[in-house]
């Protein structure tokens, strides 16, 4: 497990830059974009979850993309190596990338929107619980549309985790029962899901 | 100590249509698969490295660790040889033997796609046949090396074999593994 971990952690440059560079371009479009009638730009916490959940689609999609490219699954098969050892690391990196985004886009929301007040631990705190609900959920679907395009990764991801983001969107703004719920509900089916059909799916791709 | 042993085994893909095919394969044994392009011998080394499920017939006695080389690209191409030998050690929980890592010794600090075809398949052969594990599948696995590199690799399988490594490999060249061969198995 801890050798998956380290290489999971020495490949996540090549998640994290992707990321980036779809996540910092997005946030200075809605920045620049300006509500013509109140000429008011749009709301920082409105921006900043939606280049989260956007950016982490480059995310979820490319680190299978480089276990694939490196041809890392027959490479397991050989070595008979643990199929949840594979995903629990992998969801572990996801969740650790997720964090670094969130300081990096925090920075930038200050930068750009100079807000009155950042709640900087209690947004980073939220980071952290939505991450960690959306990771075995990204993870198994980074899998299962390895063999697709990129693109098509957003067409499933975004509508599928709407309802995450409606609730990120509301735990930032206070700790709520009703949000929190919803969060923990992804994290359970997220994960019952990913630890049952992790398997089958990687079967599937080989 | 292996005891494989293939009782027809047949798979299907596509047009193509392997026939039921048997074999067995003991330690300190070396079988050499033969056919011509399209005949099966990677998809029956596919499916003793489990990356392809037989249609019918089964596998059995497949150890743990398998080493597999020529099979599919192994090695991260962005990584040193150095970082890809510790990472092939620690996922095998093996540890590899210096004397035949000698050979690379000059490459560990060199990114792995950077090597040209042939080093990169020394690096790989060196790299898994140093972890001596009980069984390897070799495909087409000397083709890209020169005459010295094949040479010496030839001796490193033919000294393993005789230590009780055994080997399921598939070549092109005459001459290759023809000597060191307990049984041929040919494909039609």
């Amino acid at each position: 497990m801890r050798t998956l971990l380290q290489k999971d952690i020495r490949n996540a440059r090549f998640i994290l830059w992707p990321a980036l560079w779809l996540g910092v371009p997005l946030l200075l479009i809605l920045q620049f974009s300006i509500d013509r009638f109140s000429f008011e730009s749009i709301p920082w916490k409105t921006a900043y979850w939606i280049t989260f959940f956007f950016s982490s689609t480059a995310l979820f999609y490319r680190s299978f993309a480089q276990e694939h490219r490196f041809q890392n699954f027959s490479l397991y098969l050989a070595f008979k190596t643990p199929r949840w050892q594979i995903l629990l690391s992998q969801m572990l990196v996801h969740i650790g990338v997720l964090f670094l985004l969130s300081l990096f886009y925090l920075l930038l929301i200050l930068v750009f929107w100079s807000p009155r007040e950042l709640p900087w631990v209690h947004l980073l705190m939220v980071s952290i619980f939505v991450s960690c609900a959306l990771a075995p959920f990204g993870t198994l679907l980074g899998l299962m549309l390895q063999i697709e395009r990129e693109f098509l990764f957003s067409i499933f991801f975004m509508p599928l985790s709407t309802p995450l983001v409606l609730a990120a969107y509301g735990l930032s703004e206070a700790w709520s029962w009703n949000w929190m719920s919803l969060v923990l509900s992804f994290l359970v089916i997220g994960s019952f899901l990913s630890f049952f059909l992790f398997e089958f799916f990687f079967d599937e791709l080989i | 100590m292996i005891d494989l042993k293939a009782q027809d085994i047949s798979v299907k893909r596509g047009d193509f249509e392997l026939p039921p095919l048997s074999f067995s394969l003991k330690s300190g044994e070396l079988i050499a698969l033969k056919g011509p392009n399209g005949s099966g011998k990677t998809s029956v080394l596919k499916m003793l490295q489990r990356r392809l499920r037989p249609d019918r017939g089964e596998i059995s006695g497949l150890p743990d660790i398998i080493g597999c080389v020529g099979i599919e690209p192994t090695l991260m191409g962005s990584w040193k040889v150095s970082e890809n030998i510790q990472w092939i050690e620690s996922l095998s929980r093996k540890t590899c033997d210096a004397k035949i890592l000698s050979g690379i010794e000059h490459l560990r600090h060199k990114r792995f796609d950077h090597l040209s075809l042939g080093w990169q398949r020394r690096v790989e052969l060196a790299l898994f046949l140093s972890l001596n594990l009980p069984l390897y599948l070799l495909d087409e696995a000397l083709s890209p090396l020169d005459t010295e590199a094949r040479l010496s690799a030839r001796t490193e399988i033919e000294r393993m074999k005789f230590s009780g490594t055994a080997f399921l490999v598939t070549s092109h060249r005459e001459g290759d593994f023809d000597s060191l061969a307990t049984r041929v198995v040919t494909l039609s």
